[in-house]
């Protein structure tokens, strides 16, 4: 081999550690995000305060961890390219309400609750962190984040899809009544959250 | 499974006994069904429901009965049962399922999956009391969860018509015969001695027991049909892949983007 061929390997060579380095730290970085994320919920239960409280403690966490526009882009399918630019901002923030009043509703208070991390690998153009959410006297439930870019876009639980669950199901709604019903029933939804937990103080 | 017949060594007589005959037919069906599931993917499992008008028309019978009468009823039984009961009926079910799952385990070459689930079975019989207890997973060994849908599934019959079920609720109709075969199962083990209000019990500690998850759907969904429907078709590919199915593409109508 000349010493052009051997450069070229010694380059090669770099470039692949260079590459699966850069992958290791990715993945090492999406499972500590989503360990994050976990802290945050445990803590969100353990506190034990009302919606509002919990609902202003999730908001800077889910804005730190999902990539809402992805999932808004995803949910409304070609629908999405049909709108303007404001109207594409007025439903990621819609999303962005929705997704912190569910979490708020569901992790509402602390049972002896726990996260284990399982895996964290490459999938596709993303990455995929596996967990467990353990809980006492019940059947721990699998929940795996699936990572586009720097954000999640989707979770699922069981094995069921939170996108695709969302993606059929705004879909039905803009094929039978339309966009501008879509986002009352989303509003809807989010007002539903909130009555309820007034409802039970 | 191939070597395995072939090294069979079978003279021109003993082919033709029907014990053979049989033999040859499993080893045929696990070889088809080991090999099925490998080449498919995600999207061979997505929904497909051509008659959707009738099926949401049952649907919304039956949500308006399961809504005003069954759901009242459950919501009661739940708070005038303790909770150790009712996980003992769902445990005394959940044994006589396990005899199908470790027989649809064997069928799909799973050995090890059907060698465990006739162990919670013998275990959970005996030491657990009829079924009540679930010692079985107190000792670590896990139900495998297989049914004949998935047997099929496995086998490579991917997509399948949706079925709205009165009572039953979604299913498919690779799925269908399984179901039907699970709710005869209990009166083809016990016979006479499993009465109607026995299988009444069992159907609404059952439809007790799914409560949580019925009202977070209804707490979440915008179009519980769609929802109900886009669910069961995500968990059954789940299942058939045990746990691991392949990625869905959410990004095809934005390919040009990323």
């Amino acid at each position: 081999m000349d010493q052009f061929g051997i450069s070229m390997m010694k380059a090669m060579f770099f470039f692949a550690y260079f590459v699966s380095n850069q992958v290791l730290a990715d993945v090492d970085a999406c499972e500590s995000r989503i360990e994050s994320f976990h802290s945050a919920l445990i803590q969100v239960m353990k506190l034990e305060g009302d919606y509002n409280y919990r609902t202003e403690v999730l908001y800077p966490v889910v804005d730190s961890l999902f990539s809402l526009t992805n999932i808004a882009r995803i949910s409304l399918g070609r629908q999405w390219r049909n709108l303007e630019e404001k109207q594409q901002k007025e439903f990621v923030d819609l999303l962005r309400e929705l997704i912190v009043s569910t979490y708020a509703d569901r992790f509402k208070k602390y049972n002896g609750q726990s996260f284990v991390t399982i895996s964290a690998d490459q999938v596709n153009r993303g990455w995929v962190v596996k967990t467990e959410l353990r809980r006492l006297n019940d059947k721990p439930v699998r929940l795996d984040y699936y990572f586009l870019g720097d954000g999640v876009f989707n979770v699922v639980a069981d094995g069921v899809s939170d996108l695709s669950l969302r993606r059929a199901d705004y879909n039905s709604i803009l094929k039978t009544e339309g966009y501008l019903a879509l986002l009352d029933h989303l509003r809807q939804k989010i007002d539903g959250y909130s009555n309820k937990q007034a409802s039970t103080r | 499974m191939v070597t395995l017949i072939s090294k069979r060594r079978l003279d021109s007589t003993s082919w033709a006994k029907p014990y053979n005959r049989s033999l040859l037919l499993v080893f045929f069906l696990m070889s088809t069904v080991s090999t099925g599931c490998s080449s498919m993917g995600s999207s061979d499992f997505e929904v497909f429901d051509p008659n959707e008008g009738i099926n949401r028309s049952i649907y919304s019978i039956s949500d308006r009965l399961d809504k005003r009468v069954v759901v009242p009823v459950a919501r009661s039984y739940k708070s005038l049962t303790p909770g150790w009961l009712r996980a003992g009926i769902s445990n005394i079910s959940g044994n006589i399922l396990e005899l199908d799952s470790a027989l649809n385990a064997v069928l799909q070459g799973k050995s090890k999956a059907g060698f465990s689930d006739f162990s919670r079975v013998l275990l959970n019989s005996t030491i657990g009391i009829g079924g009540v207890f679930d010692a079985a997973s107190d000792l670590g060994i896990d139900f495998s969860n297989e049914d004949l849908g998935q047997t099929f599934g496995m086998a490579g019959w991917s997509r399948s018509r949706y079925l709205y079920v009165p009572i039953a609720g979604p299913t498919t109709m690779r799925d269908a015969p399984g179901m039907a075969y699970r709710s005869f199962l209990p009166r083809l083990i016990f016979g006479g001695a499993y009465t109607w209000w026995l299988g009444g019990i069992s159907m609404l500690n059952t439809r007790a027991e799914a409560l949580t998850l019925t009202d977070t759907r209804d707490s979440t969904a915008l179009d519980p049909y769609a929802f109900t429907r886009e669910a069961y078709y995500q968990r059954r590919k789940y299942l058939i892949f045990d746990g691991d199915p392949p990625a869905d593409n959410f990004f095809e109508d934005f390919d040009e983007d990323y």
